[in-house]
């Protein structure tokens, strides 16, 4: 994998944890919002109830003291243990410490309506508790209807309170407290002993509107704190102002309030189990929703490290095929630029998809097939080169030092036939110095003619060595020639082999731009290692055209040396001819001597000349040159697949 | 009339079956044809051929391709004008041969040479009236690397050689 796609995965990575770690902020952040809002609500509802209790409480004491004989103990100790259980805020701490606590908003939520299910139970176990309370009383003096009121009031008391979380405290809490007003107005209304207090009541609700209606600012303290008490349902101015203008009804209402003060402990009691059940249902949901966020987070984090696994072990399986791939093309392009000693060693093919791991496998195996090839190529064309190199030099030098002797021989026998001429016009008498010099001069132009024909018999067995080296070099020109061959048809065959792997991939996949890559390089390489096998065949078929006319110039070099040497003989046979009337005869007859003499010299000449000695040379030196630079373009072409250093195990 | 070789040809069917727009470019003399893919299975070396007796020109005779002897057509007969082909050499048969496969089964092209796959989407067809594109065997001509390549047709192609009337036909003077 490369340094790249590495940190690519890494940024993603991160991505996705940063995506993680918002998401949880912005769920934890809407919760906090919306156990603000809760929180508010129930410190709202918290707070209404403290006040109730208040009132309840200041209202008890306040009937002890005013009327010590009618006192309820029971009312006043319950009124201050409602009040003291609310001041020290066991409630609200308790809704606080829930709602602080709890991160489940939703499940909050739908815990309101269990809240109301269990208010509603509560104001059921509230009747049946009431119930039981005032049943002595309900066997007494006191009135089913009153009775069923102060619960009537109650329950709307409980629906304000209910209502109380759900919106606004402190409308719902004035709205409420107008209700208990009208719920103590009814029982008054149905008491035939407060019909009094009704019409004071009812006077004293007019009085209000008619106060209100008129009251100023400037009306003074005392009516906006009264009109105030009236909107905000301030039970306790009211209790006074009923005290004042209606001392019997006070004290039913003392009574009542005795009542309300127990239901009022009872109902708190039930709001307190209520809340403690919250409380439960919030620590668990709270705990089951911090197990479903671990889980999710886990899950995430899960999911992450699988798709990036995933993600890599693709990446590294396409790295891998990608990888074979580019080695295969890069051994296929060494071939193909010459280089065949560093192969690689080709892995993972069975990673590649499958027409691509069919040409893998051919292609690697043809590689094999074309190192060998290859190698046979390049040893025979070095032997190839080095024989005719050797072939060449060989025949030059001796074929050189073969017509060089040849000629300098006949230059002897020219000037030893000029010496005679002269010595026997100078004598022009068959004296016995004459007829020794002839002698002499005979026997020197037998040995010169006799060297030349020696010398001629070792120049045409030089050649004809000469002839049979280039005869093996023509057998091994052939050998590669047909190696190169095979080379061509391997080339071709990885053609077809490359072809047949691009029909395939254009039937299975579309749009695969490696494997197209890979496939057009294959063609690409083969029809260069084609071209380079046809130009390595055409320079060998040139190499051997070279060398038949070169063994050609030599057949026939050899054919005019065993012409030379045949006249050489016939020289000789003539000079032998020639020595006994040299010897015996007159100056007319040795003058005729040297005229055949000078005759044979020029016939001697003639044949020099006649087998083109120096002509040959140049021929052969030229075909030498031509052979020379044929061998250096084969060698220049053959170096292209060159052979540097193998590896051990393919040596 | 015997020895006439008949078939029914539904062209849609292998117009159907013609769904890429890569081609095999290949070379008849010095002409470069083209053949989708989709009809092309692989190519191949022409195998081991069995003359097939007063068979018409462009059947060059029966090879066995994995154990199925197919028939194996020079498509120059259909695709060279006649004074070209007179003058064309006779097909090799140690050339290359390309195994076509389509809804009517399977056959072999005897091709001078093979050059390449090309991929010809977004070429625009070129009108050409090179007696070597004849109408109805060439679907159509476009250029692909400065090279004019005519689009074989191959249901026209394999209708036009199940249609043609065999040697012995033509002595017979009956034509199908």
């Amino acid at each position: 994998m490369s340094t790249a796609d590495r940190n690519r995965h890494w940024f993603v990575a991160g991505i996705l944890l940063l995506s993680c770690a918002l998401a949880v902020l912005a769920v934890s952040a809407w919760y906090s919002l919306q156990l603000r809002a809760h929180q508010g609500r129930v410190t709202g509802l918290a707070l209404t109830l403290t006040r109730i209790a208040s009132h309840t409480a200041e209202l008890a004491a306040d009937q002890a003291a005013k009327e010590p004989a009618n006192a309820n103990p029971k009312s006043v100790f319950q009124g201050d243990q409602l009040a003291q259980l609310i001041a020290t805020g066991d409630i609200q701490a308790a809704a606080i410490e829930n709602t602080s606590a709890s991160l489940s908003v939703n499940r909050v939520t739908k815990e309101y309506p269990q809240v109301v299910s269990h208010w509603q139970q509560v104001r059921r176990e509230f009747g049946k508790l009431n119930r039981q309370a005032i049943e002595p009383a309900v066997k007494g003096d006191a009135s089913l209807n009153e009775i069923e009121s102060v619960q009537q009031s109650f329950e709307l008391l409980f629906d304000a309170i209910i209502n109380e979380s759900l919106s606004r405290p402190l409308l719902k809490s004035a709205s409420s407290l107008r209700g208990d007003i009208s719920s103590l107005r009814y029982v008054i209304e149905n008491n035939t002993s407060m019909a009094s207090v009704q019409s004071l009541v009812d006077q004293l609700q007019r009085s209000t509107v008619e106060l209100k209606s008129i009251a100023t600012p400037d009306s003074g303290p005392a009516l906006l704190g009264y009109t105030t008490a009236m909107q905000l349902g301030d039970f306790l101015t009211m209790v006074e102002r009923l005290q004042v203008f209606a001392p019997a009804a006070a004290l039913s209402v003392g009574s009542d309030t005795g009542s309300l003060s127990e239901v009022s402990s009872a109902a708190l009691s039930y709001i307190q189990n209520a809340l403690r059940f919250v409380d439960t249902e919030l620590h668990r949901s709270r705990r089951n929703l911090l197990v479903a966020l671990s889980l999710a987070c886990l899950g995430i984090l899960l999911i992450t490290a699988l798709t990036w696994f995933s993600r890599k072990t693709a990446s590294t399986s396409q790295v891998k095929s990608r990888q074979t791939l580019d080695v295969l093309v890069d051994d296929i392009s060494r071939i193909a630029n010459g280089n065949l000693g560093q192969r690689s060693k080709l892995v993972q093919v069975d990673q590649a998809n499958q027409p691509i791991a069919e040409l893998v496998d051919y292609t690697t195996s043809m590689v094999d097939g074309l190192v060998s090839v290859s190698r046979g190529v390049a040893h025979k064309t070095t032997e190839l080169a080095s024989m005719q190199q050797a072939a060449i030099e060989d025949m030059a030098a001796r074929a050189e030092v073969s017509v060089e002797h040849n000629a300098a021989q006949l230059d002897e026998l020219s000037a030893a036939l000029t010496a005679l001429q002269q010595s026997v016009e100078r004598s022009a008498s068959p004296s016995a110095t004459g007829q020794h010099n002839a002698a002499e001069i005979q026997t020197e132009l037998d040995a010169s003619v006799t060297g030349a024909a020696s010398s001629l018999a070792g120049l045409s067995a030089q050649l004809d060595m000469g002839v049979g080296r280039i005869e093996r070099a023509l057998h091994v020109s052939d050998a590669l020639v047909s190696v190169i061959g095979k080379m061509e048809n391997t080339s071709q065959q990885s053609n077809l082999q490359a072809l047949n792997a691009s029909i395939k991939q254009a039937g299975y996949y579309d749009n695969d731009d490696d494997t197209e890559s890979f496939i057009q390089n294959s063609q690409r390489v083969s029809r260069q290692l084609q071209t380079e096998c046809n130009t390595a065949i055409q320079q060998a078929q040139e190499v051997r055209a070279d060398l038949e006319a070169c063994a050609a110039s030599l057949r026939e070099c050899l054919s005019l040396l065993e012409q030379s040497a045949r006249h050489s003989l016939q020289s000789t046979q003539s000079l032998k001819k020639l020595q006994l009337p040299a010897t015996n005869g007159t100056a007319a007859a040795v003058a005729e001597q040297v005229i055949n003499l000078r005759a044979i010299a020029q016939a001697l000449g003639n044949t020099n000349k006649s087998i083109g000695a120096d002509e040959s040379l140049l021929l052969l030196k030229g075909h030498a040159l031509e052979l020379q630079l044929m061998a250096a373009k084969l060698d220049e072409s053959m170096l292209r697949f060159e052979l540097s250093e193998l590896p051990a195990d393919e040596q | 009339m015997s020895d006439v070789v008949t078939a029914t040809w539904s062209a849609q069917a292998d117009e159907l079956t013609h769904t890429t727009s890569r081609a095999l470019l290949f070379l008849l003399g010095n002409t470069t044809y083209g053949l989708s893919v989709d009809y092309v299975e692989r190519v191949i070396e022409v195998p081991a051929v069995v003359p097939v007796p007063r068979a018409s020109d462009w059947l060059l005779g029966l090879a066995v391709y994995e154990s199925t002897p197919l028939p194996l057509i020079d498509p120059r007969y259909f695709l060279l004008p006649a004074q070209k082909l007179s003058e064309a050499p006779a097909p090799s048969l140690a050339g290359r041969a390309i195994v076509v496969s389509c809804a009517h089964g399977r056959l072999l092209l005897a091709v001078d040479q093979l050059v390449t796959i090309s991929d010809l989407s977004g070429r625009q067809p070129i009108a050409t009236d090179r007696p070597e594109f004849p109408d109805q065997y060439i679907e159509f001509a476009c250029k692909a690397d400065e090279t004019i390549v005519g689009v074989v047709s191959v249901p026209g192609l394999l209708k036009a050689a199940a249609t043609h009337p065999t040697q012995q036909d033509q002595q017979s003077g009956e034509l199908h």
